[in-house]
């Protein structure tokens, strides 16, 4: 009897731990089956699919699942899905909104990129920053063109000049310096864009030597052997030591060993090439030891 | 006593219960399965051209259960060279069924179970959509 009990007992426990297991496993299970069955609607006519996927989005579940539905929402082609999810992204919270305004980029369709202006408008700085995002996915340039334009707020500026330079947009960052003036954002900008025509241009201009200094070094960024040749040619016929040094400081940041190698082997003055050796060090050019052997030898 | 062994028999039959069902269609030999099923859907063009709408679905089963589904439109069937048991032109519910005890099978990798979820959802029936409803509602 009492073996009995305890065979009893014992199977009650495995029992119950099995059930326990097999319910942990059968959510994985139910899981995995939801987003598989929320991915196959991608191939489902829309109409089959959007009240499935709304009812996804507007239910209890997983944020994991709600986003994927975002994801399966912005894939449809209808009217009513794309205002689905510009509603989605006026309307959620936190995590979900941002993906919602990031589908909205992924989806690219135009009505629905459109109604992201107002969101913008209304939104804190994550749904600014998702917006943006947003526009930089669908390479929408006009409308971030039209943020910074528009703005009176120097982050806000910053931020959508930024994603203009990111977008590599030459033409909306130069007019923007002709609207608003030119800034630090903006040089960053047009390094980060690769436009190597406008700083030069702006290098040569020592009307704002701070804003020169700026754009000297900007250059480095861009790099490339043209560039190489504007920072060698500046630093030549600069008579301003901060100019020379922000040309030294566009080579070492192009990684143009080869030109300052140039300058060291043009000049002889002890100093400058003290200092241009300095910086080939820094760069760790592979000929900066041959040069150290032959100035202890005083052969160069 | 008899008490005792009402209560072991009867958490003998709920353990039973518990164990997992098993693909009975794949069970009765290993190898590849086919059918073929119209769906409803517009499949638009394929690699082979526009695509006829009718679909050849290709289960591989392995040790009684199903392991790979393949699926091809009919215009562009690029099944298995090896012998194939041939089920024939299914009705879309017959097809949804097969493609359901897959889905359902809890002995069947999870990779398949979704790959035939897919398809159950790309043949399009009225039926899998009220299963994906429910499937997607459910806690």
């Amino acid at each position: 009897m009492k073996n009995f009990l305890k065979l009893a007992t014992a199977l009650v426990l495995v029992l119950f731990s099995t059930t326990a297991l097999a319910q942990s496993s059968d959510a994985e299970e139910q899981d995995s089956l939801k987003m598989a069955a929320l991915e196959a609607l991608i191939t489902a006519p829309p109409e089959r699919a959007l009240p499935i996927v709304d009812k996804v989005l507007s239910g209890n579940n997983s944020i994991e699942l709600k986003e994927r539905a975002l994801f399966i929402l912005s894939q449809m082609d209808t009217p009513e899905s794309q205002a689905r999810l510009v509603a989605y992204a006026r309307d959620s919270q936190g995590e979900l909104q941002s993906e919602a305004i990031r589908m909205i980029g992924i989806g690219g369709d135009s009505e629905a990129l459109a109604g992201l202006g107002d969101i913008y408008a209304s939104g804190d700085a994550d749904v600014r920053d998702a917006v943006l995002e947003a526009y930089l996915i669908a390479d929408d340039t006009d409308a971030v063109f039209q943020i910074a334009a528009n703005t009176a707020d120097e982050e806000e500026f910053s931020d959508a000049v930024q994603m203009l330079g990111a977008m590599g947009a030459h033409d909306q960052l130069r007019e923007l310096r002709g609207r608003a003036g030119l800034s630090e954002s903006l040089i960053q900008a047009y390094a980060i864009s690769g436009d190597a025509e406008t700083l030069q241009e702006l290098a040569m201009d020592d009307s704002n030597p701070e804003m020169q200094i700026q754009a000297i070094e900007a250059l480095g960024i861009v790099g490339g052997d043209e560039v190489g040749l504007t920072l060698i040619g500046l630093y030549r016929s600069a008579a301003d030591e901060d100019v020379k040094e922000a040309a030294l400081d566009g080579l070492l940041i192009s990684g143009d060993d080869a030109s300052v190698l140039e300058l060291y082997r043009n000049t002889d003055d002890a100093s400058e090439k003290r200092e241009l050796l300095e910086y080939l060090v820094m760069m760790g050019s592979d000929e900066v030891w041959d040069l150290i052997d032959s100035a202890l030898e005083g052969t160069e | 006593m008899r008490a005792l062994k009402v209560v072991f028999l009867g958490l003998l039959v709920l353990a039973l219960l518990n164990s997992p069902a098993t693909a009975s269609t794949f069970e009765k030999a290993d190898g590849w399965y086919r059918w073929s099923v119209d769906s409803p859907v517009n499949m638009g063009s394929s690699c082979c051209g526009d695509m006829s709408g009718e679909l050849t679905i290709y289960v591989r089963s392995e040790n009684g259960g199903p392991v790979r589904i393949r699926a091809y439109d009919a215009s562009c069937d690029k099944g298995p060279k090896e012998q194939v048991t041939d089920l024939g032109p299914l009705s879309l519910e017959d097809s949804d069924a097969l493609l359901l005890e897959i889905v359902q099978g809890s002995n069947v990798d999870m990779d398949v179970r979704e790959d035939a979820l897919f398809w159950l959802v790309h043949t399009g029936s009225d039926a899998t959509f009220k299963y994906v409803d429910q499937l997607l509602s459910s806690r």
